[in-house]
């Protein structure tokens, strides 16, 4: 089983709509998925038309799995659960309060999952803290957007710089460039600029578009309501792209 | 986590969706899709490998392909049009258990079903899918109707269910379309390529082996069609293997046959596999082209474009030549020559003749694993290359054996022994492929003229050289390590005492 966390310290920037479409194409091309929307904003969520349960569940999210089981809900594509967030969610970094607790908690809570899934998404909450601390634990990647401007670029790097302060391993991150227009010259600029200053960015960029605006009213991932427009086959490419990464180990031949 | 319920029903004639959806209204809303009766391929590889893993594998008029397995699917994707290998296929799961099971050989159709199926879902106030189902007909049989509780959603599925029992219903076993193929009689037949040939170690060797080589050649010529219709290169390559199988039994066990017949065939043989030879080689190119076009910096991939075309070309030659041999009257009169000599009744001219195969081949295997132990201690970083091309041909002998005699030995204790050859011969097979190669290359950087391909050819040769030399660093603790005594004791004991067993 893989982990996969969606994170940028900057909110807007295109996490949500990446966890939600590669969620959806990592379940429709056969890996059984989980989407955790960790942020309270329940974004994710509503996007798969899933209503968090009623109970404030938030504060035992990390004591046992099975209570974690009980708040998953099926989406309405095969191979694809979800797990909605809820209001309680934002006390996280008060449960995350101490070193050992963001180094294990939130690690150990997913591998209980490792035989229900091959992948889970994050959807992370556009912070750096506690909680954050304990994706980078837990994740085996950490998918960056980065919306090619200067500003975005010193965001890019402060998180570089988190990393290596902490010690995680930077080879996890993978940046992207998202809302790109490729009619602005300052995009083009920076995105030739950044790949060559930082390697891993993946070839694959999500463009601006209208159509992945749209997820909110059709609430559903860009395939499903504009499969042939650019912005559904950027994330199949960023899809293809992380496919080596994502794919489980093969089973043992009987 | 606890299992999602599923249930499985048989629908009685006439049922109607609209009274289930009248049963269902305060839950929802049921949505059934419009059913239409289609006609879907089975298709599998020439093996018929995915049968054989106890999947099926369907495509439906518009390349939806789905993978089958325990009455459900479980994967399913669109393929693109035309596809019929797994690497044309999108990156995913599917693909995954595809390049697992069917190796390099195509997809072909081997089977026709006439289905009609229909999904249902129920919708929740939210628009949100809270119970699927699907309904199903086959040929004639009664419609039937499987419904899968959601996660988080156990409470409307119970209230589905009930609804369908209450509309008389009848629950019963899951579909299995397998089961509906193998009924139909157009399951299709694996072949193995590995035995078992049906002899018994009492038997005498003469008899076994006539028998083993008659079912070898058999299996060579079962090839012949998917090679003239050039389906994909696995019906080349499988022709060559088999009958290079049958030379090597032959001369492996040539003591316990008439001192002639092995000279008598092994010239017919080595004709028949020598004209694929070059096609072989063309194939391996291409099939490895990605890796190759992927070894060069971009300045370099115009002439290896050159290359491809020149290479292709050459392949359809070698293509053409191989079909007229196949077909020739000369080719037809050597096959039924060679099966005369094999089918011919046991002569027991032979000292070993009439002794039992077991024994024989216990023998074998054991000496001639001894041998390649001794030649493997003697092997250091300073040894010739040539020694180590023979030792590989010593040990893909020994694996034969193995494999061809597999059957007399408990299975259990075979395994482990073939294991650690299989991890030699890896290595030494990589080792003998990039010389092989850099040869194939160099034979075409002579013949070009054009100064682009002839960089692209010199380039990729450098690169496998210095593959060469990285894999020549291994084959010494691979080679230590088959020679082990563990190993040692362990071949000793099973072919030894075998041996003095039946003494």
């Amino acid at each position: 089983m893989k982990v996969v966390a969606c994170y940028s310290m900057k909110g807007g920037v295109g996490k949500t709509a990446t966890a939600v479409n590669l969620s959806y194409w990592a379940a429709s091309r056969g890996l059984r998925t989980l989407l955790i929307d960790l942020d309270a904003q329940g974004a994710s969520s509503f996007y798969f038309r899933v209503k968090p349960g009623r109970k404030k569940w938030g504060k035992r999210f990390f004591q046992a799995y099975e209570g974690l089981l009980a708040q998953i809900r099926a989406s309405d594509f095969e191979d694809l659960d979800v797990l909605p967030a809820h209001l309680s969610f934002r006390n996280f970094d008060a449960l995350l309060a101490t070193l050992e607790k963001r180094k294990t908690r939130l690690r150990r809570i997913l591998k209980g999952l490792k035989n229900e899934y091959d992948l889970i998404v994050l959807d992370c909450p556009p912070t750096i803290s506690h909680l954050s601390e304990a994706v980078f634990n837990a994740a085996d990647l950490v998918l960056v957007p980065v919306i090619p401007t200067t500003l975005s670029e010193r965001t890019y790097e402060q998180l570089l710089e988190f990393f290596a302060d902490k010690g995680y391993a930077s080879e996890s991150v993978i940046p992207f460039f998202s809302m790109v227009q490729r009619q602005k010259a300052l995009h083009k600029a920076t995105m030739a600029n950044m790949r060559q200053r930082h390697s891993g960015f993946l070839d694959g960029v999500i463009p601006f578009a209208r159509d992945i605006e749209s997820m909110g009213e059709h609430r559903a991932p860009v395939a499903v309501f504009a499969a042939r427009k650019p912005a559904s086959k950027a994330y199949i490419g960023m899809f293809d792209e992380l496919w080596p990464r994502l794919r489980p180990k093969a089973k043992k031949k009987r | 986590m606890t299992a999602l319920a599923e249930m499985n029903f048989s629908l009685p004639q006439g049922f109607d969706t609209q009274a289930l959806q009248a049963a269902l209204r305060e839950q929802g809303e049921l949505e059934v899709a419009r059913g239409r009766r289609e006609q879907v391929d089975v298709l599998d590889n020439f093996p018929a490998d995915i049968w054989r893993s106890g999947a099926l594998l369907t495509r439906n008029r518009s390349d939806r392909l789905q993978w089958w397995q325990q009455g459900r699917t479980e994967h399913e994707l669109d393929a693109p049009a035309e596809s019929r290998f797994w690497w044309q296929l999108p990156a995913g799961a599917l693909r995954d258990r595809l390049a697992e099971t069917i190796g390099l050989w195509s997809l072909q159709v081997v089977a026709r079903l006439s289905v009609q199926r229909r999904g249902l879902v129920l919708r929740n106030g939210d628009g949100k899918i809270v119970v699927r189902g699907e309904w199903l007909e086959l040929s004639d049989a009664a419609a039937r109707l499987s419904l899968r509780a959601l996660r988080g959603y156990a409470g409307e599925f119970d209230q589905a269910r009930d609804a369908l029992l209450e509309l008389g219903a009848q629950p019963g076993a899951a579909f299995d379309l397998r089961q509906a193929l193998f009924e139909s009689e157009d399951a299709p037949e694996p072949i193995n390529l590995k035995g078992p040939y049906a002899i018994h170690s009492g038997e005498p060797a003469e008899d076994a082996v006539r028998r083993m080589a008659v079912s070898m050649f058999a299996q060579a010529r079962v090839f012949e069609p998917g090679v003239i219709d050039d389906l994909d290169t696995e019906f080349v390559h499988q022709y060559r293997v088999s009958l290079r199988k049958l030379r090597s039994l032959l001369g492996l066990m040539k003591s316990a046959l008439p001192p002639e017949l092995p000279g008598q065939v092994k010239q017919d043989l080595a004709r028949m596999a020598s004209a694929m030879g070059t096609l072989r080689d063309l194939d391996v190119f291409l099939l490895d082209q990605d890796d190759y076009r992927e070894m060069l910096p971009a300045a370099f991939q115009g002439g290896f474009d050159q290359l491809l075309a020149q290479i292709r070309k050459d392949r359809q030659r070698a293509l053409n030549t191989t079909r007229r041999q196949l077909k020739s009257q000369a080719y037809a009169q050597r096959c039924s020559h060679l099966d005369s000599l094999l089918q011919a009744p046991p002569r027991y001219a032979a000292a070993a003749a009439s002794k039992p195969v077991g024994r024989i081949a216990s023998g074998r295997i054991l000496k001639r694993y001894q041998r390649i132990r001794q030649a493997s201690l003697a092997v250091t970083a300073g040894t010739p290359d040539e020694q180590v091309h023979e030792i590989r041909i010593e040990c893909k002998k020994l694996r034969y054996m193995l494999e061809f005699f597999a059957e007399l030995y408990p299975r259990g204790r075979m395994k482990p022994l073939s294991r650690a050859l299989k991890r030699l011969q890896d290595v030494l097979g990589r080792f003998n492929d990039v010389c092989v190669q850099q040869e194939f290359l160099a034979a075409y950087a002579q013949r070009s003229s054009e100064p682009t391909q002839s960089a692209a050819i010199h380039g990729l040769i450098a690169v496998l050289h210095q593959d060469q030399v990285r894999v020549r660093a291994r084959v010494e603790s691979e080679l230590g390590s088959v020679a082990a005594d563990e190993v040692a004791a362990n071949f000793s004991a099973m072919f030894g005492r075998n041996r003095s067993r039946e003494e």
